[in-house]
């Protein structure tokens, strides 16, 4: 059972990670906490529905598709949206996600109601069963997709010069536009590719997960906590943190109590705060 | 074109698309809405003397707005049979058109917004006083019904529903009532089920383990589940309470899966129903039945978002299709065919409607829309039992509001559809069991 816990606690964990670098990529680079996080990531289920649907792709060939479609949205919210309020008042630049989240909550209520939907076949399926450990084909995908995506966003912000220009505009923006950094270019973006990741997120949960419009909002709260424990702004820490989530909602829930599995998540990352005030990884 | 020119243009553009996303919407809005748009617009007192008004309150935003939207269409149906002339629909105020014994008065549905416990009682407060409801109804649960009757019992109006809570009836309330069954009753049918299937089928069922979402529908029924239970005899290995809508359901799955129970009852809305069978299915778990305790098991969303997962579910239930009643099947294909775009009636949805025709009829009995004549109406209802399209025998109103000739029906669901397993009165299918696994092998 304990390798069963440990197994399932990374699954959740994995996805958690993918919401949480969303919200840590924008907080490290702007200072905008991403409340819009989890309708990207219910955009994206919904996106693969469709593609599902209408042209029977499954949900993992249609991960650059919906990457592609949540970036260029992430692109148009940062134009429109996020760049004005950037302009204003703090409290404007802190609420402006939070307002986007009710509007597309609400709005895809309108648009394709609330009802559960479910993506009815998917390539990987059936279980290995191990006797002590049964893994399910289908939860290996999230597993996979997380660590691909974490070690592709790890390697363009360190190895490239666009990640180096981001990570650079991080720390002291107004030096980088002396240097001719164009930190307006390095804002859209990371603010792109942080929907993009939500929208991936979206393609590997719809694997095993219902669809509707209130989806995302759980998992941003989730998120939003994998975030600080990990340290704010700190992405490898955001992935260890949804990681540390994951395990410990299993474990409090198997062999403590299922009604206080949160409890002993929010208990954890009081523990941390206490400790380490910006998270573990936080600097 | 300089920067200024630019900028109009985008502005423009961005303008147009708003507009067509509105219309659109719009549009939509419309077509599923109309009856409650042009209810807020004409609440004038004129036609208030034409109509008997009706509250309904039911969920139109949210998660829930599709179980709205279903029940919603069923009591259209059921006011359209009432007051326009339906000599082929063979139940009373179908042959006449309005209530006869109020001069052919019609019935008029006025809505509200069911979002929460707090909009139920401020939303039956607007229908009470400011649209002029003599009755409310709608798809409530037990939390939502005790707020709603906050409003119902000061201004001494009949409030009809379906929250099944044993504590409804314990509450002293003056204008409360229920048609259908109670979660005692529903919950000793499924233990007595249980029983059947040892002796008839020789099943071998002892262990028994309860999962329940924390709020009062779950907590009601695990209590009564509890008593039940230790009254029957069986073994409870696990009862888990959990939060609903959670993010994941892994360790409520895994403590079941590690205590192995032979039948797993589970007082679950629909969207955790579906995250619990899918979770169930990647640990390669299944017990010998999952019985459910309506809510999430009488969705007909289980059925599109689980397809052949769904199969051989059961789930505790007031009402069936495949009720051996012709009158049953009428009602079930008028409704799909006129009303629901092709949906079924599920038992959720029969059971809210039914409240309001109850309510009419109660209004036609007692010939005026006083409360006070309404409830010794209500107290003594007549029926002729040949044209009852609900299971038991009748409608008979016991002094706290409970319909006690009602009758609780075991489903399980085969091929799409649930089916009667229980009693053995109308039994119409001999049910499946043990359930097979996941995965052949």
């Amino acid at each position: 059972m304990i390798i069963q816990c440990i197994f399932e606690g990374i699954v959740i964990g994995s996805i958690l990670a993918l919401i949480s670098m969303g919200i840590a990529l924008i907080w490290g680079v702007m200072n905008v906490l991403s409340f819009s996080q989890g309708e990207f990531l219910m955009i994206g289920m919904y996106l693969t529905f469709f593609f599902n649907k209408n042209l029977g792709l499954d949900p993992i060939i249609s991960i650059p598709f919906t990457a592609v479609i949540m970036f260029a949205l992430g692109v148009l919210v940062y134009k429109t949206l996020i760049r004005k309020a950037l302009k204003g008042p703090i409290l404007s630049q802190r609420l402006i996600t939070f307002a986007l989240s009710m509007v597309l909550v609400n709005g895809m209520l309108m648009l394709v109601t609330s009802e559960f939907r479910t993506i009815p076949k998917v390539i990987f399926t059936g279980t290995v069963d191990f006797g002590f450990l049964v893994i399910s084909k289908e939860k290996l995908v999230p597993l996979m997709v997380s660590v691909l995506v974490t070690g592709a966003l790890f390697l363009f912000m360190n190895k490239t010069n666009i990640g180096k220009a981001i990570r650079a505009t991080s720390l002291n923006k107004d030096a980088e536009e002396l240097v001719g950094i164009d930190t307006e270019f390095s804002y859209m973006l990371a603010f792109g590719i942080a929907s993009a990741i939500a929208g991936t997120a979206g393609c590997v949960l719809s694997y095993y997960y219902y669809i509707t419009p209130t989806v995302g909002t759980s998992f941003l709260l989730f998120g939003l906590i994998a975030v600080a424990l990990g340290g704010f702004g700190s992405i490898f820490g955001a992935y260890i943190g949804g990681l540390l989530m994951g395990i410990v909602d299993v474990f409090a829930g198997v062999y403590f109590n299922t009604a206080f599995k949160y409890v002993a998540v929010c208990a954890l990352f009081m523990l941390v705060v206490s400790f380490r005030p910006k998270g573990l990884f936080g600097k | 074109m300089n920067r200024k020119g630019k900028r109009i243009i985008r502005y423009l553009g961005i303008s147009l698309f708003l507009i067509i996303l509105a219309g659109g919407c719009a549009k939509d809005q419309e077509l599923n809405q109309t009856d409650y748009s042009n209810n807020n617009k004409e609440p004038e007192i004129n036609k208030e003397e034409e109509t008997v008004k009706i509250g309904v309150l039911l969920p139109m935003s949210g998660a829930q707005s599709k179980a709205g939207q279903e029940v919603r269409a069923a009591m259209n149906m059921f006011v359209d049979i009432i007051n326009e002339n339906r000599n082929d629909i063979d139940i009373p105020l179908a042959q006449s058109e309005g209530l006869p014994n109020l001069g052919g008065k019609k019935i008029e549905l006025v809505f509200g917004d069911l979002k929460s416990a707090d909009t139920a009682l401020s939303e039956a407060e607007r229908l009470i006083t400011s649209e002029g409801a003599v009755g409310i109804c709608g798809l409530f649960s037990s939390a939502n019904t005790k707020t709603a009757a906050v409003s119902t019992e000061k201004y001494g109006i009949p409030l009809m529903s379906e929250g099944t809570s044993p504590t409804l009836t314990e509450k002293g309330y003056q204008y409360f009532f229920r048609v259908f069954p109670d979660d005692t009753m529903y919950v000793e049918d499924s233990f007595k089920y249980l029983m059947e299937l040892n002796e008839t089928k020789q099943a071998d069922i002892k262990t028994v383990a309860f999962i329940s979402e924390d709020t009062e529908f779950g907590k009601n029924i695990a209590n009564v589940e509890k008593k039940c239970a230790e009254k029957y005899g069986f073994e409870i290995v696990e009862n888990i309470t959990y939060s609903s809508n959670a993010t994941n359901l892994i360790s409520e799955s895994l403590k079941l899966k590690k205590s192995d129970p032979d039948v797993v009852m589970m007082s679950s809305y629909i969207s955790d129903v579906i995250l619990y069978m899918k979770t169930f299915k990647q640990l390669n778990y299944k017990p010998k039945m999952i019985m459910g305790q309506r809510g999430g098991f009488m969705t007909s969303e289980l059925f599109t978002a689980l397809g052949e997962d769904a199969e051989g579910l059961c789930s505790t239930s007031a009402w069936s299709l495949d009720l051996q009643i012709p009158l049953v099947k009428q009602l079930g294909d008028l409704y799909k065919e006129e009303y629901s775009g092709g949906v079924e009636m599920i038992a959720d949805v029969l059971k809210c409607s039914t409240d309001l025709y109850v309510l009419c009829l109660a209004i036609n009995q007692a010939g005026s829309t006083d409360a006070e004549a309404i409830k010794e109406a209500m107290l003594n209802l007549e029926y002729p039992e040949e044209q009852l399209f609900i299971a038991g025998t009748g409608f008979e109103f016991n002094e706290v509001g409970q319909n006690t000739a009602a009758t609780a029906l075991i489903c399980q669901i085969k091929d799409g559809k649930y089916r009667t397993v229980y009693p053995n009165s109308i039994n119409a299918y001999e049910g499946l069991f043990p359930l097979p696994p996941w995965y052949e092998k």
